[in-house]
C-alpha cells in the first residue's frame, strides 16, 4: 500500500473518530448546561414555593394585602420559572405536567382561600368559611409540598445527569488521548519503517555506488513511493552501469586494438628484420632512405650510413643502370613492378643475381613519394635451377622409366623412357593414379608398396607385371624409393622401372627347357632302371656274378642320375615359382614338422636326432608364399641331414625379433671349409668337401634369392667337421610374391 | 580276360609294361597319343588305363583325363597316372585318377601290385 493512501485512510479514520468525540463532547457540554439551568430553576422554584407557603400562611393569619401581592408576585415567578423549565425538560414530561397541575391546584387553592376571605367579610356563615378555608389551606400546603418534592426530584435527576455528563467527558477526553497516542505511534513507526529505513538503505547504496560498486542494488521491500524510488534508482544505476560497461568495452577494444596494432607493427618489424630478402626504401630520385640489416648484409655493407643518403645505383651493376632507371619510371607510373631480374653489385665488387619486387608509396594527396623495393639474392636459385636442369636431363635421357608419384599414388613426373615403356605420353598420364599401370589381378600391390615406402623403406628389384597403354602385360623390375623433404619426411615416391620381359622370357625358356629336359630324361632312365630290375630277377634269367656286378653298377648310376635330375627338376620348378604364387598366412612350425616327416627315410637311415624349439611368445604365423617357404626349409633341412654324420643332431630354433622371425638350423655335419664360405651362395657352386653325388649347387643360391626377395636375410656359421648353423631372418609380413 | 590300355609315347616303356603285365588273363593295348587312346576306348572299353602325363600331339595326360571324366560312358574306367614329377601326383588324383606311379621311384614289383589290386578290386 502506498504511504499516501495509508495516510489518507488513517486521516479519514481519525477525522471520523475526532468528529465523533467532538460531537459527543459538545452534546455533553450542552447537556450539562441544560442540567445546570434546570437545577438553578428547580432551586428557584423550590425557594419560591417555600416562600409562597410562608406568604400563604402570612396571608391566612394576617390577611395582609402585602402578603397577597407578594404571593401573586411569587406565583408569577413560579409560573415564569416553570415556563422556562419546560423547554429544558425532555424525559420527565409527566413530572413537569404534574408540576403544572400542582401549580394550578395551588393557585386554585389560593383563589379558594381569597374567596373565603372575601366572603367572610360579607357573609355570616363563618363556620362554613372556616371549613373551606382550612380545606383550601391544607390543599395548598399539600400541593405545594408535593410540588417541592417533585421539583427536588427534578433537581436530583438533573444532578445525576450532570454527573453522568461529567463522566462521559472524562471518558471521551481519555479516549481522545489514547487514539491520539496510538495514531502518533502508527505514524512514527510508519515513518521509520517505510521512509527512514528505505531512505537510509538508499543512502548506503548511493555511497556504495559512489565507491564504484555499480552492481549494488537497493533492496525493494515495499511497493510504495520509496519502493518506486528505489526501483527507479536501481533502474537508473542499471542504465548507468550498462552505459559504463559499454564505454568500458569500447575502451578495452580500443586498448586491444592498439595493442594489436603495436603487435602487428612489431611483427612487421620482425618480419622485415628476419626476412631473407633485402628491403630498401628510396625516394623518387633513387636516393636510399632506409636499408634493412638484410640489405646491408646482402650487399656486403657494415652500417647503413654507407648506403642511406646515397643513390641506389651504387648497388647495381653499371650495365644495368639504364634498365633500373626505366624500372623506377615504371613504378611511378604503374604503382609497382614484379620479378625484375638484374645483376647487383656488392661492396667488394662481386656480382649478385637478384630478383626484385617494388611498389610506390603515396603521400596524403595520392602522389607517389617513395619506392619500397624487396630484393632477393637468386644466385643460389639459379645454380639450383641449373643443377635441376642437369638432373632433369639425366632423368629424361635415362633408358629406365623414371616415374614420380605423390603419397596418394598419383603420377607427378614421367620421363621419356617411361613413355617408351608404357606408351603413355607425359601429358596423358600426369595426375593420373599409378593404378592404371597395374594389372587388375594385382589390386593390393600398390597398397603394400606404399605402406613400406611410407615407413621410409626402399624396395629394390621388385619384379612384377605392368599394363601398357595398349593393354599388353609386361614384366618389369621396379626400384622404389621414398622421396624425402629436407626434414626427412616422406613426401613422394620415385619409381625406376626396367622392362625385363626379354629377360623373363629367357628365364621362362630356361625353366621350360629344364623341365622338358628332365622330364624326357627320366622316361628312358626309368626304362633302364626297370630293365635292370627285370634282368636281376634271378628267377627269370641266368646271369654270371660278373655281369650281375656290372648290372648293379649300372643300377646305382641310374639311381644317382634319377636323383640328380630330380634335384635339377626341383630347382627349375623353384625358378618357375619364383614369379608365381600368392601370399597367405602360414604356420612355419606346421610346415617344418611336415618337412621332417617327409625326410623320415634319411633320418632313420642316418639315425639323426632332429628337434624343433620355439622360444616363448614367438608368433609362428607368417604371411608369405607357402611354396617358397617350403622350398627354403626343405633345402636347408635336407642339407642339414644330407651332410650330417651318422647318429648326428639337427636343432631348429624359432624365435622372433621385432617384426622379424628368426630361425636357426644347426647341424653336426661336415661343415663348410673356410675357403668356400664366400662362394656358398653362388649358383652351381658345390663345396669342395662334398664328395659323393647329390646336389647341383643351385639350392643355396636360390634360397638366398628367395629370402632377399622376401626382405629377409640368411647367413651361416660353420666349423669344419663340427657342423654348420644357418641363421634366417624373415619378416612376418614378407615383401612380395 | 582283362584289358589294360597303356597310353605312353616312349616305345621302350610301352614294351616294359607289355612284358610286365600281359599274361593269359590280361591283354595290353597300346596307344602313343591321346587321340589313339580314345579310339581304342570307344572300340573296346578297357578295364584299366595306364596314362603318361607327357604326351605328344597337343593333348597331354591331364587333358586326356579331363576329357575322359566328361565322357559319361567311360568315366568309370580306373586310371593309373604315370608321372615323372612328384608334384603332379596331387593334381592327377584331384582330377579323378585312381592311383599314380612316379616312374623313376617305383619298382616293377610295385607297379604290378598296384595294377593287380585295381583289376582284382574290379573283379570283386
Amino acid at each position: 500500500m502506498k504511504i499516501k493512501t495509508f495516510i489518507q485512510y488513517l486521516a479519514s479514520i481519525y477525522a471520523i473518530l475526532f468528529l465523533i468525540i467532538g460531537y459527543v463532547l459538545y452534546s455533553t457540554v450542552v447537556q450539562i448546561n441544560i442540567a445546570n439551568k434546570r437545577d438553578d430553576i428547580a432551586i428557584a422554584i423550590v425557594k419560591d414555593i417555600s416562600e409562597l407557603r410562608y406568604l400563604t400562611l402570612d396571608y391566612v393569619l394576617h390577611h395582609e394585602e402585602r402578603a397577597w401581592v407578594q404571593w401573586q408576585v411569587k406565583y408569577s415567578s413560579i409560573s415564569r420559572n416553570l415556563d422556562q423549565l419546560e423547554p429544558l425538560i425532555r424525559d420527565d414530561k409527566e413530572l413537569f405536567n404534574k408540576l403544572q397541575n400542582n401549580k394550578q391546584e395551588i393557585h386554585r387553592s389560593f383563589l379558594n382561600l381569597t374567596s373565603v376571605f372575601n366572603q367572610a367579610q360579607s357573609e355570616t356563615d363563618t363556620s362554613l368559611n372556616l371549613i373551606i378555608r382550612d380545606r383550601s389551606l391544607d390543599q395548598l400546603l399539600i400541593k405545594s409540598q408535593e410540588m417541592i418534592s417533585r421539583t427536588i426530584l427534578l433537581e436530583n435527576s438533573s444532578r445525576a445527569e450532570l454527573i453522568a455528563a461529567q463522566q462521559t467527558i472524562v471518558a471521551f477526553v481519555s479516549l481522545f488521548f489514547i487514539f491520539f497516542s496510538l495514531g502518533l505511534g502508527i505514524v512514527l513507526t510508519l515513518l521509520n519503517k517505510r521512509i527512514i529505513e528505505p531512505l537510509s538503505e538508499l543512502q548506503a547504496t548511493i555511497v556504495s555506488i559512489i565507491r564504484g560498486n555499480f552492481n549494488h542494488k537497493v533492496p525493494i521491500k515495499n511497493h510504495d513511493e520509496i519502493g518506486d524510488l528505489a526501483a527507479n534508482f536501481n533502474h537508473m544505476v542499471d542504465r548507468l552501469n550498462k552505459s559504463y560497461a559499454s564505454i568500458e568495452t569500447e575502451l578495452n577494444q580500443r586498448i586491444t586494438a592498439e595493442q594489436k596494432l603495436r603487435k602487428s607493427e612489431e611483427r612487421y618489424r620482425r618480419l622485415i628484420e628476419t626476412s631473407p630478402d633485402a628491403i630498401i626504401m628510396c625516394d623518387l630520385e633513387g636516393i636510399v632512405q632506409i636499408a634493412d640489416p638484410q640489405a646491408l648484409f646482402m650487399y656486403g655493407y657494415q652500417n647503413s650510413d654507407e648506403v642511406v643518403g646515397k643513390t641506389i645505383l651504387n648497388l647495381i651493376l653499371p650495365d644495368e643502370h639504364e634498365l633500373f632507371r626505366s624500372a623506377i619510371k615504371d613504378i611511378i607510373e604503374k604503382g609497382k613492378i614484379e620479378n625484375l631480374h638484374y645483376t647487383s653489385l656488392k661492396k667488394d665488387g662481386k656480382r649478385l643475381k637478384t630478383e626484385t619486387n617494388a611498389s610506390a608509396i603515396y603521400d596524403e594527396s595520392g602522389k607517389p613519394e617513395a619506392i619500397i623495393a624487396v630484393a632477393r639474392d637468386i644466385t643460389q636459385r639459379r645454380l639450383n635451377e641449373k643443377k635441376a636442369h642437369e638432373l632433369a636431363a639425366i632423368v629424361e635421357s635415362s633408358q629406365d622409366a623414371i616415374i614420380g608419384k605423390d603419397l596418394n599414388s598419383n603420377i607427378i613426373s614421367w620421363n621419356k623412357a617411361a613413355e617408351r615403356l608404357y606408351g603413355y605420353t607425359e601429358a596423358e598420364i600426369i595426375g593420373k593414379p599409378i593404378s592404371i599401370l597395374i594389372p587388375k589381378d594385382q589390386p593390393n600391390e600398390e597398397n603394400e608398396i606404399m605402406s613400406k615406402i611410407k615407413k621410409g623403406e626402399l624396395i629394390e628389384h621388385f619384379e612384377t607385371k605392368r599394363v601398357k597403354k595398349n593393354g599388353t602385360i609386361i614384366d618389369v623390375s621396379l626400384t622404389i624409393s621414398p622421396i624425402k623433404n629436407e626434414h626427412g619426411k616422406v613426401v613422394g615416391v620415385s619409381k625406376i622401372a626396367r622392362d625385363i620381359s626379354d629377360r623373363k622370357n629367357i628365364e621362362q625358356m630356361k625353366a621350360d627347357f629344364f623341365w622338358m629336359a628332365t622330364h624326357q630324361l627320366r622316361t628312358p632312365l626309368s626304362s633302364i632302371k626297370w630293365s635292370i630290375e627285370l634282368l636281376l630277377d634271378a628267377n627269370k634269367y641266368q646271369i654270371s656274378p660278373e655281369v650281375r656286378d656290372k648290372l648293379l653298377i649300372i643300377q646305382t648310376s641310374a639311381s644317382r642320375m634319377v636323383d640328380q635330375i630330380k634335384e635339377i627338376l626341383s630347382i627349375s620348378r623353384m625358378q618357375l615359382f619364383k614369379f608365381a604364387g600368392k601370399k597367405e598366412t602360414i604356420n612355419l612350425l606346421e610346415i617344418i614338422d611336415a618337412l621332417i616327416k617327409d625326410a623320415d627315410l634319411i633320418i632313420k637311415k642316418k639315425n639323426i636326432d632332429i628337434s624343433v624349439k620355439t622360444e616363448k611368445n614367438t608368433s609362428l604365423q607368417l604371411i608369405a608364399n607357402v611354396q617358397q617357404i617350403k622350398d627354403i626349409f626343405q633345402n636347408l633341412i635336407a642339407n642339414a641331414l644330407k651332410y650330417n654324420v651318422q647318429n648326428g643332431k639337427v636343432v631348429i630354433t624359432i624365435s622372433s625379433m621385432k617384426n622379424m622371425m628368426q630361425i636357426a638350423i644347426e647341424d653336426t655335419g661336415i661343415g663348410i671349409p673356410s675357403s668356400d664360405r664366400d662362394k656358398i651362395f653362388t649358383r652351381f657352386f658345390r663345396a669342395t668337401n662334398v664328395k659323393d653325388s647329390e646336389g647341383t649347387g643351385l639350392g643355396l643360391a636360390l634360397i638366398k634369392e628367395y629370402i632377399n626377395m622376401m626382405g629377409g636375410m640368411i647367413r651361416f656359421e660353420s666349423s669344419e667337421n663340427k657342423g654348420t648353423t644357418f641363421y634366417l631372418t624373415i619378416p612376418y609380413d614378407t615383401l612380395k610374391l | 580276360m582283362k584289358t589294360i590300355l597303356v597310353i605312353e609315347d616312349d616305345q621302350q616303356t610301352q614294351e616294359m609294361y607289355k612284358q610286365l603285365l600281359e599274361s593269359e588273363n590280361t591283354q595290353v593295348l597300346q596307344a602313343t597319343i591321346a587321340v589313339q587312346g580314345f579310339d581304342i576306348i570307344h572300340k573296346t572299353k578297357p578295364d584299366l588305363i595306364i596314362l603318361d602325363i607327357m604326351l605328344p600331339g597337343g593333348t597331354n595326360g591331364f587333358d586326356f583325363l579331363e576329357q575322359l571324366k566328361r565322357d559319361e560312358n567311360n568315366k568309370g574306367i580306373p586310371v593309373i597316372v604315370l608321372t615323372n614329377l612328384e608334384s603332379e601326383e596331387v593334381t592327377a588324383i584331384s582330377m579323378g585318377a585312381t592311383d599314380y606311379i612316379v616312374k623313376t621311384s617305383a619298382s616293377l614289383a610295385e607297379i604290378k601290385e598296384k595294377v593287380m589290386k585295381i583289376l582284382e578290386g574290379d573283379r570283386k
